[in-house]
């Protein structure tokens, strides 16, 4: 057993710290919040030094490194400003199946724009359940309609990657943006506010065959296997949401007195707070094992389904708690932990909680 | 219930409710998104005796008592949990202390337009270095010309921005910790007193909150409350008393919400051809609500019982205060996992009963001071 990060791990993390504490403003990004917007310049420099994708290989313009070290990165980068952190944490989503399924010509067209700063990149995935998409054969060309939901970068990805039904079977497949048909309906959400996200809608969109992704049989395990990366994304972004609110919540209750004593010496206090770091101790151990069991080629999907259960659990009540150190300043927007609030509960109920412990319990009980 | 509502009650609740449906409801969204608070409700709230539910006749009140104010409060924060903090802030903590133990001429010039509507009230404890230790506020009153040179800052003030008149607490004696304490009515256009800032905040965004600053804000003598210097604290005892419990029926009328909601949503789910109503863990989770709720409204409306007959205690306001609200909040943190990513989204009401009910654990004494309350009647 080895419970150590790699020397180059700890190097990534404390680079991605050092970038975050360098280049995330919260006024800047408070302001940002408001309209609704991407952080642009901040994501052209994270591309530029090599964080987002940063397991593509190098051949197509990543970092070739682990999924592991994309963990750390987007802790980090949450750690500091939850609205970014997320917005940067979304901006390669999907990569990850093009590097595993991807044919050669789709890898040098769609990874390396995305690593460059050029495009983001998503997947559309929730559908109505009544309502499943599907793709008709047409000539040389598939037709996809359908709606897809939620779907996170929908405004300003470049290409989605999107699961259909054809033939009775469930495929994936890549499709620009700019494709005649489609149309994106944003929706607007409480919190994460710097991921556009909303309703995809495809009517009659005309893509080539050789926008398929992978070798049909496979297609199960590659939206499973996707199904627990995004568990692994998002249980990191909970896991650096809530190490930044217990950060802030910290430092506070070192400085706020009342009664003339610091808010730390009140013992309530100081025994939620060893709760808080005693739990994000917890959740970052099984976030991190189950990326490790990625990157040596044992994914286990129970385990990522999991890392992110409890990541949910853990930053609604971190992000509640800290906000009540606070007292009434935590209630105010010019705290920082208002939008840690708003941002942590994206992670505990995308997809449904429910959902989430029902395949868990399936692989549970057997 | 039924034992602690009398017929006068159930008409009470049904004019309430119509009125809401009509005058409230319409301006709900507009005011949570411009976070401004639709002011003319004021005068119509008044003209319909829904304002200051407890001022006696004379004074042009309805004479109601504590259990109607509190079915009052549960209607509107059942409509409108943003606009009925200006409300429950005025009608409570801005007049309170003015019906409990102002003078005549006090009730007459401020009182009797508050009532009406005519004059919106605020209530200024909270400092910027004082919250939870109330009695470490640093704002002083000084003697001076007949009358007293108030200086100060009071922040996260309900109604700040739009009062005509605040209610603030400062020292007459700073070598009397707490008991040097006294109240004062400040109005609006005194040159010493300005709003510094509106503060944005998580929830309740309709509502109009902000940070006051009192700059040798000179008033006349007859400006303070009750005739002898100090004794403001138990002024405030008094009427925090009161407010704990409308904060009670605040988390009814917003728990009434989240059930309500979530309700909606495994219903239209079948619609849909979904069957989340058989997920048993959705069973559970509304099975809690519906307990949650019942015993909300079970103390609150016995405590409130108990103000009437003039037998309550600290604890039983601290205890419904304590229970209510951190109920409520599990409640809105299990109506947001049974949606799931649809309640995330503005278009959906869960969010902001989440933002809404997120609120009440801190103001007017925060849980962890609800605890301490209780625990200090104890008597151990
Ligand atoms: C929306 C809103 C509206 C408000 N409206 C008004 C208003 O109209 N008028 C007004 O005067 N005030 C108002 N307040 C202020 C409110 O009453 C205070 O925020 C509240 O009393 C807490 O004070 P604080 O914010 O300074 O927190 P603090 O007192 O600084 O508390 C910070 C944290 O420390 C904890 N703590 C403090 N002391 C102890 C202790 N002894 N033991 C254990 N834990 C402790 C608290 O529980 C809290 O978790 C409002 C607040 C909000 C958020």
């Amino acid at each position: 057993m080895d419970f150590e990060l790699s020397e180059e791990q700890k190097d990534v993390k404390k680079a991605a710290r050092e970038f975050a504490r360098g280049e995330f403003d919260n006024d800047r990004a408070s302001e940002l919040e408001l309209q609704l917007g991407f952080p642009t310049e901040i994501w052209k420099k994270a591309c530029r030094l090599g964080f987002i994708g940063i397991y593509i290989p190098e051949e197509y313009g990543g970092q070739g490194l682990g999924f592991l070290e994309n963990i750390l990165v987007i802790e980090e980068f949450c750690r500091k400003d939850s609205r970014i952190g997320s917005a940067l944490g979304f901006a390669d989503l999907g990569t990850e199946i093009l590097c595993a399924y991807g044919s050669e010509e789709q890898k040098k067209f769609y990874l390396v724009p995305v690593v460059r700063g050029e495009s983001l990149s998503t997947v559309a995935f929730d559908e109505p359940e009544t309502l499943p998409t599907e793709g008709i054969k047409h000539g040389e060309n598939i037709l996809i309609c359908g709606v897809k939901r939620f779907v996170l970068n929908g405004g300003n990805a470049g290409y989605y990657l999107v699961p259909f039904q054809m033939d009775g079977r469930v495929s994936i497949i890549l499709i620009e943006k700019d494709r005649q048909g489609i149309e994106f309906i944003p929706q607007e959400k409480m919190g994460m506010k710097m991921v556009s996200t909303g309703e995809l809608q495809f009517k009659n969109v005309s893509v080539p065959m050789d926008h398929l992704i992978g070798e049909e049989e496979k297609d199960f395990y590659i939206l499973e296997n996707f199904i627990s990366q995004t568990h692994l994304r998002l249980g990191a972004q909970g896991l650096g949401i809530a190490q930044g609110a217990f950060d802030r919540g910290l430092d506070y209750g070192k400085q706020r007195e009342q009664f003339s004593r610091k808010l730390i010496q009140f013992q309530i206090i100081r025994h939620r707070l060893a709760e808080m770091a005693t739990r994000i101790e917890m959740v970052r151990l099984l976030v991190y094992k189950a990326a490790w069991l990625i990157d040596i080629g044992r994914m286990d999907p129970k385990l990522c389904a999991m890392a992110r259960a409890s990541s949910g659990d853990l930053v609604v009540d971190v992000v509640d708690e800290a906000l009540q150190i606070f007292g009434g300043y935590g209630y105010m927007r010019e705290t920082e932990i208002e939008h840690f609030y708003r941002d942590a509960w994206l992670v505990d109920i995308f997809g449904g909680k429910s959902n989430l412990r029902d395949s868990i319990a399936k692989w549970v009980t057997g | 219930m039924e034992i602690y509502f009398k017929e006068e009650h159930e008409i009470f609740r049904k004019t309430i409710q119509s009125f809401i449906e009509k005058e409230i409801l319409p301006l709900v969204d507009e005011a949570e998104e411009k976070e401004k608070f639709p002011v003319e409700l004021f005068p119509k709230m008044g003209s319909q005796g829904f304002l200051c539910i407890r001022v006696p006749k004379t004074y042009g009140g309805r004479d109601g008592d504590k259990i109607m104010e509190c079915i009052a409060i549960e209607e509107l924060t059942k409509g409108s949990s943003g606009i009925t903090s200006a409300f429950t802030t005025h009608g409570g903590l801005a007049t309170d202390p003015i019906l409990r133990f102002g003078s005549e001429d006090q009730k007459q010039r401020y009182l009797v337009p508050a009532v009406k509507g005519e004059k919106i009230g605020a209530f200024g404890l909270t400092e910027p270095d004082a919250g939870s230790d109330a009695a470490s506020l640093r704002a002083t009153a000084e003697k001076r010309l007949g009358g007293y040179l108030i200086n100060g800052t009071k922040t996260f003030i309900t109604n700040g921005p739009i009062c005509h008149y605040v209610i603030v607490a400062a020292y007459t004696d700073v070598t009397k910790k707490g008991s040097g304490i006294n109240l004062f009515i400040v109005d609006r256009e005194n040159p010493g007193f300005s709003v510094v800032k509106k503060l944005t905040k998580l929830g309740h965004r309709s509502t109009e909150t902000g940070e006051l600053s009192f700059d040798d804000c000179w008033v006349p003598k007859e400006q303070m409350i009750g005739d002898q210097e100090g004794g403001g604290f138990n002024q405030i005892e008094y009427t925090l008393r009161s407010g704990r419990i409308s904060t009670g029926a605040r988390c009814i009328g917003l728990a009434r919400s989240i059930l309500e909601e979530s309700m909606y949503y495994v219903r239209n789910a079948k619609k849909q051809g979904r069957m989340v109503g058989r997920s048993q863990s959705v069973r559970f989770s509304l099975a809690e609500m519906a307990m949650y709720l019942d015993v909300m409204k079970a103390i609150t409306y016995r405590c409130a019982w108990l103000y009437d007959c003039g037998k309550v205690t600290m604890k039983d306001a601290a205890i419904v205060k304590l229970f209510c609200t951190e109920t409520l909040c599990k409640m809105a943190y299990d109506g947001l996992r049974l949606q799931g990513g649809e309640a995330y989204l503005n278009s959906n009401l869960m969010q902001r009963l989440l933002r809404d009910s997120r609120l009440h654990r801190i103001p007017e004494g925060t849980s962890e001071i609800q605890h301490l309350l209780i625990f200090n009647e104890l008597g151990i």
